[in-house]
């Protein structure tokens, strides 16, 4: 059983967790089963990258050249968006952005790599903090990924098209759909992934947690200052 | 951004700055401090740190308001690699209100412009 330790786990946190481990083992919208667990070996390997390490220290992480310590077939594009990803996301640009998505990977295909590492990182985050070891999935080799792409989206000013839908005020002040829940909108496999495990832990409203509104955001927000996430 | 606008729910104002490090004052929200060392534990993910906290944590919160914490924390590690990664714009809502915290929490400096500026 997933997170077998005495601690009290919500039973949606648990089952969230578990779906999303088998959903990360299966095939996407862009990448085949191995080729997502290949993503998932990768992040989790990233803290003992010799290059990651040597960027983390530097004033600008763009000044460090060389090659990541990956542990997978992936591209070294894909290898470059990963390892970032868990190491220095709160110094990406737009400038490098473009400069990953030139290439082998496809803007599809970031968001796609986007999801899995950020979902797995909600898992592998809550699992080690719990104190358990890291979970990983079987590979479902049965199944192609669709290539489906999604034409419901628009240019709304990010680096990534988002995903095109009616807006109205919520009771939060913010709308209905706001920019985080609409940035992963050019692949809605990665949306679908991610915002379950998310809304297990966290929502706007509704949601029956032991720590007030007040200290739910204040960890919220201690957080983001750590990961220099200006959003 | 949203602790500012808890506190306006409640009618308490809290003291925004010592949540980016800006200083070191207390924040106003109830067993903040174990709170904070919850959220640094778990973005460094060391297992000694985790180890000390998760057994201070149960004797302050309790284990299900541990639990809880835990989760929040774990959430927006992940979420927040999304806006980074994206360079979403603010919702416009948030951007308008929320001018005057943001310089005086130094969030601006997370700005994609300031980021671009000094890292490209």
């Amino acid at each position: 059983m997933l997170y077998d330790q005495p601690l009290p786990i919500r039973e949606n946190v648990r089952n969230n967790h578990q779906t999303a481990l088998g959903e990360i083992g299966a095939a996407g919208t862009w990448f085949t089963a191995q080729e997502r667990l290949d993503i998932l070996k990768e992040a989790r390997h990233t803290s003992q990258c010799a290059l990651c390490a040597e960027r983390k220290v530097a004033i600008s992480p763009y000044t460090s050249n060389g090659r990541h310590q990956s542990v997978t077939q992936l591209s070294e594009d894909a290898v470059e968006i990963i390892h970032r990803l868990m190491t220095d996301s709160g110094r990406l640009t737009e400038k490098w952005f473009k400069s990953v998505t030139c290439r082998s990977v496809s803007p599809e295909q970031y968001i796609e790599i986007l999801g899995v590492v950020a979902t797995s990182i909600i898992v592998d985050s809550f699992g080690t903090a719990i104190g358990c070891d890291l979970q990983t999935p079987e590979a479902l080799l049965d199944g192609e990924p669709s290539k489906e792409k999604n034409s419901q989206v628009f240019d709304g000013g990010a680096w990534v098209p988002m995903l095109d839908v009616a807006q109205e005020e919520s009771d939060t002040g913010l709308p209905t759909q706001p920019n985080i829940g609409r940035a992963m909108g050019l692949v809605p496999s990665a949306m679908a992934l991610f915002f379950p495990v998310m809304r297990a832990h966290y929502s706007l409203s509704d949601i029956d947690l032991d720590i007030s509104r007040a200290q739910i955001e204040l960890v919220a927000a201690r957080i983001s200052s750590h990961n220099q996430c200006f959003y | 951004m949203l602790l500012r606008r808890s506190g306006e729910k409640t009618d308490q104002a809290f003291h925004l700055e010592a949540i980016t490090e800006v200083d070191d004052e207390s924040i106003g929200v109830p067993d903040e401090a174990i709170l904070l060392e919850i959220a640094d534990a778990v973005y460094a993910a060391d297992p000694v740190q985790l180890d000390k906290v998760r057994e201070q944590g149960l004797a302050v919160l309790g284990a299900v308001a541990l639990v809880d914490a835990i989760g929040v924390a774990a959430a927006f590690n992940g979420i927040t690699k999304i806006a980074n990664a994206t360079g979403i714009p603010l919702d416009a809502s948030t951007e308008s209100q929320t001018v005057e915290m943001r310089q005086k929490t130094s969030i601006d400096e997370f700005a994609e412009t300031n980021k671009s500026r000094r890292w490209d």
